[in-house]
């Protein structure tokens, strides 16, 4: 049985549908990317598996426990990092906890983590977008949930900080066994990061394919197999990189 | 070819404040705001004394500003305080009942069907409309006045605390679900900070208004306060005491609304607002 287990039988915005029928399934410790065009609905698939959206047909078990909304072993960082403007980062990170002024250390351990030491008692507005990124990490992970889902959560940040990012992310995947189900439009990055990379197609379905990334880790950029993987994913959207 | 090595040493310092300086003001902000009402007294001053405007309909500014000391031998504080009183009184009374209202209807569907029809429709009448009225039910005692003021300061807060509410970004609503906030704590974690600068801004709408309806209704009917002192001007032809009152008004009004401006700015800090946009108190 799978860790994480998302099934969607129909997700309609309105009378489109863009999702139908489509199950995914993460294991213990594993990272998943899902691959698409834009529109298809991954986005809608994180939501849907966080418990917030729930009008639509679909089934999401964790550990064997069927969820019916948001659940405390599931966390999630969005493609904004939806920082709350009043509050110190510190009380940011411990905003899922329920506390303000939650233990320094475990903050600061954390932000240590992300690479912002020194950072808890400043305001979001003091941030640069790829630290704010860093500081929603970091919310993420203060729960110690046991599956991350994340929403492009790199897209809009340059591209140094989005390769720091994307170690920093393997790296505590690792640490903590985390189950991961990252949605991206990068396939270097997904290539770079997942054990397995799901493509979804534009038209609402089940998954076009789930291909095993069988890279070792810790993984070097741009090496001989990743432009294979490359390649291979490229080719399931008709991409050509030869052309 | 021709090579060109630029020298650097000559090249445009940064500014490591980060952005692009505004220069220096010529005045300090103070004097800058008292400028021109300066030009315009001395202005008015010097017209009247050369007789280009009657002195009996605009006195000088100096003779009003003995007309204020005079006054502040004989009663000029009781004036001011009975004003302010009301002014307090119904703005909490108004206000107390814009936020309660303002965040039911926001926060509770079945509030908003049943109550916001009918609010937005008592909004459309003229607030002083409602004078005679209120004269009939309570006479022309302290009540009357208390209720205008507050009707004058309800629908500013009322308006500032829905839009407030209604404006909150869904995303951030998202992350306070996500965290299984209960629906206290997402309203008192989420959403009212959230609302706070509409709220606040609303407020702040109705302390002026409130300021406005206590000459409405001191001007109606009244022994005391800063509206009689102009109805009392009036009737005796003193547009001295008439035009001390404006001022003495101006100037409470002024202060009141930069206590508000204070509030406004100890509990927005978080915000990130440019510093040299916007008017400031």
């Amino acid at each position: 049985m799978s860790f994480l287990e998302i099934e969607v039988e129909d997700k309609r915005f309105g009378t489109r549908q863009v999702l139908r029928k489509l199950r995914l399934a993460v294991q213990a410790g594993e990272i998943v990317s899902l691959l698409g065009a834009s529109g298809c609905g991954k986005s809608t698939l994180l939501s849907i598996a966080a418990g917030l959206d729930r009008a639509c047909t679909a089934r999401v078990g964790l550990d064997g426990r069927e969820l019916h909304g948001p659940d405390a072993g599931i966390g999630f960082v969005f493609q904004e990092p939806r920082l709350f403007p009043w509050l110190s980062v510190a009380d940011n990170i411990s905003f899922g906890a329920g506390v303000r002024n939650a233990p320094a250390q475990a903050v600061e351990a954390l932000l240590e983590e992300v690479g912002l030491p020194g950072y808890a008692q400043a305001l979001p507005k003091q941030l640069s977008g790829g630290q704010a990124q860093r500081v929603a990490i970091a919310r993420g992970l203060y729960t110690r949930p046991r599956v991350l889902l994340l929403d492009e959560p790199f897209s809009a940040v340059d591209a140094i900080t989005r390769m720091k990012l994307q170690d920093l992310l393997a790296r505590v995947a690792a640490e903590r066994g985390l189950s991961v189900l990252l949605v991206t439009h990068d396939v270097d990055e997904a290539v770079q990061l997942s054990d397995r990379v799901v493509l979804l197609d534009r038209q609402p379905g089940p998954a076009r394919a789930s291909l095993p990334i069988g890279l070792p880790r810790p993984r070097t950029r741009g090496g001989a197999g990743a432009a294979a993987l490359k390649r291979q994913i490229l080719a399931h959207f008709d991409v050509d990189l030869a052309a | 070819m021709t090579t060109r090595v630029l020298d650097l040493t000559r090249a445009t310092k940064c500014d490591p404040a980060g952005g692009r300086r505004l220069p220096p003001p010529l005045l300090p902000a103070w004097l800058a705001a008292l400028l021109l009402p300066a030009v315009v007294l001395a202005g008015l001053e010097a017209a009247v004394r050369a007789g280009a405007v009657p002195a009996n309909l605009m006195p000088p500014p100096s003779e009003v500003a003995r007309t204020i000391v005079d006054l502040a031998g004989h009663g000029l504080a009781g004036h001011a305080t009975a004003s302010s009183l009301r002014v307090l009184l119904g703005f909490l009374g108004g206000a107390g009942a814009g936020l309660l209202l303002g965040a039911a209807v926001a926060l509770h569907r079945g509030a908003r069907g049943m109550l916001d029809p009918s609010l937005q429709a008592l909004r459309s009448i003229p607030s002083l409309a409602w004078v005679p009225l209120l004269l009939l039910w309570f006479g022309i005692d302290e009540l009357p006045k208390l209720v205008l003021i507050g009707i004058g300061a309800f629908f500013p807060v009322y308006t500032g605390v829905t839009s407030g509410f209604a404006g909150v970004d869904r995303k951030l609503v998202e992350v306070g679900l996500l965290y299984r906030l209960p629906p206290p704590a997402l309203v008192g974690r989420v959403l009212l900070p959230a609302a706070l600068p509409a709220i606040l801004t609303g407020l702040r709408n109705g302390l002026s208004l409130a300021w406005m309806f206590m000459v409405a209704a001191e001007l109606i009917a009244a022994s005391r306060g800063l509206g009689y002192l102009l109805s009392d001007g009036r009737e005796t032809s003193r547009a001295d005491i008439v035009l001390a009152a404006i001022v003495l008004l101006a100037l409470l009004g002024k202060l009141s609304d930069m206590a508000m401006l204070a509030l406004e700015r100890r509990l927005l800090a978080w915000r990130d607002t440019h510093p040299d946009t916007g008017a400031r108190a």
